[in-house]
């Protein structure tokens, strides 16, 4: 039987990341910052990639860890992962990156990522992977223009916003501190994972959560790696923002 | 009459199918013989040398029943998409089965945008460490005639003796940076 551990990680190149990305990630769009792509394959076959890169924002980022250099952190841009991929691929897929990147880049104290819980899901798979939850916000960049299309209103998008809707939901900050020190340098509080549903900001599969349970348990004790349903979108493939 | 058309390639891909599958749909004739589905399927079973094909008689349609069938039958069809994550996903389990995806009539072009293909050998890039640089390189686009106020105040700003260069060895850098200091400082009275 398949499992996890059968996924092998190894750098690919943009182009091969791009097609997977469009084809499996709920946006079905590439984020051309990236610089690090990295494939997931299962026998031999690409079926998920994860794409690092500096954030698009970073110097409102770099404060949030004390210290940190302007290069020195990456954000965890796009997460695409197929089907065919088994049960808690992510975590696995995750967990070999974040060594890849350890060893190959020393410098990388910490990697952010925001979950899309307006269309995606709140970060089931950021909690199940090491993440510490430090920012909830009510959404106010993704929208959805006049034609239909979704775009992020950031600083560098062209996109044409006039008579565009803003998505209800929350946006969602998770870190995994590659270099564990760099966790006492946080200069922003970690927040107890059930905070998601005490304010109504979970999302699974692009749908609103009710059951307020849903994520309970505190980070700050299980350190964010409780076991956990991996998250997956409306066209039934497992991807993060 | 069929306003449906089938080219030459799409021919041979029923006639592939007709021999791999059987013939596993029958045409639909009138009372007449007169052919209302399948005209495709017909060509094909001529290709391959069949002298019978099963047909099904739909009786009791009226001619205009018998046109606008022959329509719907194939603009109906045409209104399917394909959920292509799941589509990928069958057409990798059926080569994994070594079974000829030729046969389930996709182009080559096709079947390509569909796998992903990867690189064998990919090294991990060099990504920038540590501290950036403290300097940047900014463009903005002028008029000719703001083009030439900026050249004319940067020219006369270089040779004031405030400029500052300490920090930056670029002349013009330093003397914009004095004008922009100036003006804000004029701004807050």
């Amino acid at each position: 039987m398949v499992s996890a551990k059968d996924i092998v990680i190894k750098p690919i190149s943009s182009k091969a990341a791009e097609k997977v990305v469009k084809a499996v990630h709920y946006s079905g769009k590439v984020a051309a910052i990236s610089q690090v792509h990295l494939g997931a394959f299962l026998n031999g076959k690409l079926e998920g990639v994860m794409q690092f890169g500096p954030p698009i924002d970073r110097r409102k980022l770099l404060p949030l860890v004390e210290g940190t250099k302007f290069n020195d952190f990456l954000e965890l841009n796009r997460m695409a992962f197929s089907d065919a991929l088994p049960k808690n691929s992510e975590s696995r897929a995750l967990a070999v990156a974040f060594k890849l990147i350890k060893k190959h880049y020393p410098n990388i104290e910490w990697i952010v990522s925001f979950a899309d819980g307006t269309q995606c899901g709140d970060g089931t798979i950021y909690r199940a992977s090491g993440f510490v939850l430090t920012a909830i916000r009510k959404n106010s960049t993704i929208k959805q223009l006049s034609d239909g299309t979704i775009a992020a209103s950031h600083g560098t998008s062209k996109k044409d916003f006039t008579g565009s809707k803003t998505l209800e939901g929350y946006q969602l900050r998770y870190i995994y501190f590659l270099n564990p020190k760099a966790r006492e340098r946080l200069t922003v509080p970690i927040l107890p994972f059930s905070k998601i549903d005490e304010i109504g900001a979970g999302m699974y599969k692009g749908k609103p959560k009710r059951d307020k349970q849903a994520n309970s348990g505190d980070q700050s004790e299980s350190g964010g790696a409780a076991p956990t349903v991996t998250l997956q979108s409306q066209k039934g493939s497992h991807h993060a923002q | 009459m069929n306003s449906r058309t089938h080219s030459d390639e799409q021919v041979s891909q029923i006639a592939a199918s007709l021999r791999e599958f059987g013939f596993t749909n029958p045409v639909l004739i009138d009372e007449k013989c007169g052919v209302i589905a399948g005209h495709g399927r017909i060509q094909a079973a001529k290709k391959i040398g069949l002298d019978e094909v099963p047909c099904i008689v739909i009786e009791g349609l009226t001619e205009a029943q018998k046109k606008a069938y022959v329509i719907s039958d194939n603009s109906i069809a045409l209104n399917s998409g394909w959920n292509l994550e799941n589509l990928r996903l069958e057409i990798e389990s059926l080569k994994e089965m070594d079974f000829d995806i030729d046969l389930i009539g996709f182009d080559d072009e096709f079947l390509s945008s569909l796998t992903f293909d990867h690189d064998s050998e990919v090294e991990m890039p060099v990504l920038a460490d540590g501290d950036k640089e403290p300097f940047q390189q900014k463009t903005f686009t002028l008029h000719d005639e703001q083009a030439s106020i900026v050249d004319d105040a940067v020219t006369l700003a270089r040779s004031n003796p405030l400029v500052d260069t300490g920090l930056n060895e670029n002349s013009n850098g330093n003397a914009l940076a004095l004008i922009c200091q100036q003006w804000l400082e004029s701004q807050n009275g």
